[in-house]
């Protein structure tokens, strides 16, 4: 990595655990991760990942431990942050535009009213056309494709230059090729601005060339570490609790439960 | 031609036809307006429900002698605080919501009952009668509609945020909760004047119609927030000539053009864009 060692980290956890009600859903996770990492959060469905990015934008109070970001503690409405939620077909059913919408998110939290001013205009283009956005931002929202949605709402999340993007399953509803494009499209991103990215997704394979470390949450726990520190097979079945076993395949991963022979990962797109 | 001019003219030395203008102008304005979030919030079966729960209101409010429209009023605002504060529950319940409404007709029946003159209020409040309203009640909802348009431009920006993207607000900070419950209140408020225009049972045409017609066309909210004004507040003074020169109810009219023009919409967005 290229970040001088003395630069405080993007984002510290210690001994951080959250749960709703009675359930742990991560439990005394540790790590720190540093500016500019692309870090690919994985596990399966309910494990958590969602819950963790609620964590770091404050919406959800750890049960005990931490997280620091920047230094700070979490709080909502940090503008170090940029946030694309998980994809829900209520949210994007509107007849607005894209443009529109990205119009209603920038400034969205303050006061107030605003007419339409140049300068917002060029932001907001700005961030469209960083996502290649610009052949579709007029369109109605209820029209585009699933793959044009994620990019709007990727552009939603680079307004106002963040430090940190956390994307909820930015690939959802992506063919193999616009996963790609994404992908890349998030990776430039961060190398120009030198932003930190959390990327949740399913399958490790995808992001394997462009990520730095994964971070991977089942069973309640979470580890971080290199791709070949968590995902194999004794690391796994510690996290799952269950015999857990991965095949390498020409360097595609795969992931099953030892007793079910099921592939846990690799296989589905929602 | 001349003629029309000269009746126009004529008409326009009444002054129950000046109040009435001015009353259904602002009236229609603040309903366009609040409307538009309505819609975009999806909550226009609430905006539906406000309007039963306001027709209980009004009969109380006659019945105690505050007058139909402070009951109105009242109980609406009552009723959406309570919708607020339970926010996106109530929203996707629509069975709450009818609970309520059929609830809140029983209670109006009750009150109608209990007074006399029944037929004639009851036929005022359900189907409006705006030519009826007086100087002083103009006046009142000048200012209620002054004081509602002030609080939806204070909360403009978090009330759009949090119409589209909810989540994301309140990791911007956004206080759902509170937005919410403001909006809820600017809805009953928008219902009650509507009512004015075309009753209880109408408010929905002026509610809902200007706002769904507008975003038919308009992919940018503030252009679809004057058309709907536009429409809102030009198919009311349409249905009150019409009105005035038929003598049939505006509250005929105002629902009819609009259905006719919401069907001239959609025929042409539909050209526009196949499939
Ligand atoms: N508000 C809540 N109250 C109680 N439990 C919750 C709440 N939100 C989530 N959970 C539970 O916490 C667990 C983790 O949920 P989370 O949404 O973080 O999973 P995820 O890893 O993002 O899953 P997916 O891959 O399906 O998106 C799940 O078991 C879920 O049911
Ligand atoms: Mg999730």
């Amino acid at each position: 990595m290229t970040t001088q060692r003395d630069a405080p980290p993007s984002i510290r956890f210690t001994s951080l655990t959250v749960r709703y009600g009675d359930d742990a859903v991560i439990t005394d996770f540790s790590g720190t991760i540093q500016p500019g990492e692309f870090i690919a959060v994985l596990g399966p469905n309910g494990a958590g990942k969602s819950t963790l990015l609620k964590t770091l934008l404050g919406l959800l109070k750890p049960s005990s431990g931490g997280i620091e970001i920047f230094g700070e503690a979490p709080r909502r409405g940090n503008p170090q942050i940029g946030y694309m939620p998980q994809l829900r077909s209520n949210a994007s059913s509107t007849s607005l535009s894209g443009r529109a919408y990205l119009h209603a998110v920038l400034e969205g939290y303050r006061w107030g009213f605003s007419w339409p001013s140049s300068s917002r205009d060029d932001v907001v283009l700005a961030a469209l056309k960083a996502v290649d956005a610009e052949s579709f931002m007029d369109r109605s929202f209820d029209v585009l494709s699933g793959g044009e949605r994620q990019r709007i709402s990727l552009a939603q999340a680079l307004l106002g230059q963040p430090q940190i993007l956390l994307l909820d399953e930015p690939l959802l509803n992506l063919d193999p090729r616009r996963q790609g494009e994404l992908i890349e499209m998030v990776d430039s991103v961060r190398k120009k601005l030198n932003v930190t990215v959390l990327f949740v997704g399913h399958d490790v394979n995808p992001l394997t060339q462009v990520m730095d470390r994964v971070l991977y949450i089942a069973g309640g726990k979470a580890a971080l570490g290199m791709v070949d520190e968590v995902i194999n097979s004794e690391a796994l079945s510690r996290l799952y609790d269950a015999q857990m076993k991965v095949i390498k395949v020409e360097d595609m991963l795969f992931i099953m439960a030892a007793d079910q022979r099921t592939i846990e990962h690799g296989d589905h797109f929602h | 031609m001349a003629t029309i001019f000269t009746e126009l003219a004529d008409a326009w030395t009444y002054d129950f036809v000046r109040t009435a203008f001015l009353g259904g102008t602002v009236c229609a304005a603040l309903s366009a307006f609040v409307g538009y979030f309505v819609v975009l919030r999806k909550m226009a079966f609430a905006g539906h429900a406000l309007g039963h729960i306001g027709f209980a209101g009004a009969c109380a409010g006659v019945l105690l002698g505050w007058g139909a429209l402070p009951g109105m009023l009242a109980l609406n605002v009552v009723a959406a605080t309570g919708m607020g504060i339970l926010g996106e529950r109530v929203q996707k319940s629509d069975l709450i919501i009818g609970m309520m409404l059929s609830f809140a007709l029983g209670m109006g029946t009750l009150f109608l009952s209990l007074f006399k003159g029944y037929a004639g209020q009851a036929t005022i409040i359900l189907f409006g009668n705006i030519w009826s309203v007086s100087e002083a009640q103009v006046f009142d909802l000048m200012v209620l509609t002054g004081l509602s348009l002030l609080v939806l431009l204070a909360i403009f920006r978090p009330l759009l945020f949090s119409s589209l993207e909810p989540e994301l607000a309140e990791a911007k900070g956004v206080p759902l909760r509170l937005v919410s419950v403001i909006f809820y209140i600017l809805v009953a408020v928008a219902v009650a004047l509507a009512s004015q225009i075309v009753g209880v049972l109408l408010v929905f045409t002026l509610l809902i119609g200007p706002p769904a017609t507008a975003l038919r066309f308009c992919r940018t909210v503030w252009p679809g927030i004057l058309l709907s004004l536009a429409i809102g507040v030009g198919v009311t003074w349409a249905s009150l000539l019409l009105a005035y020169f038929t003598n049939w109810p505006v509250s005929f009219w105002a629902p009819s053009l609009l259905f006719a023009f919401y069907l001239l919409s959609a025929g042409v967005t539909y050209r526009r864009s196949p499939g």
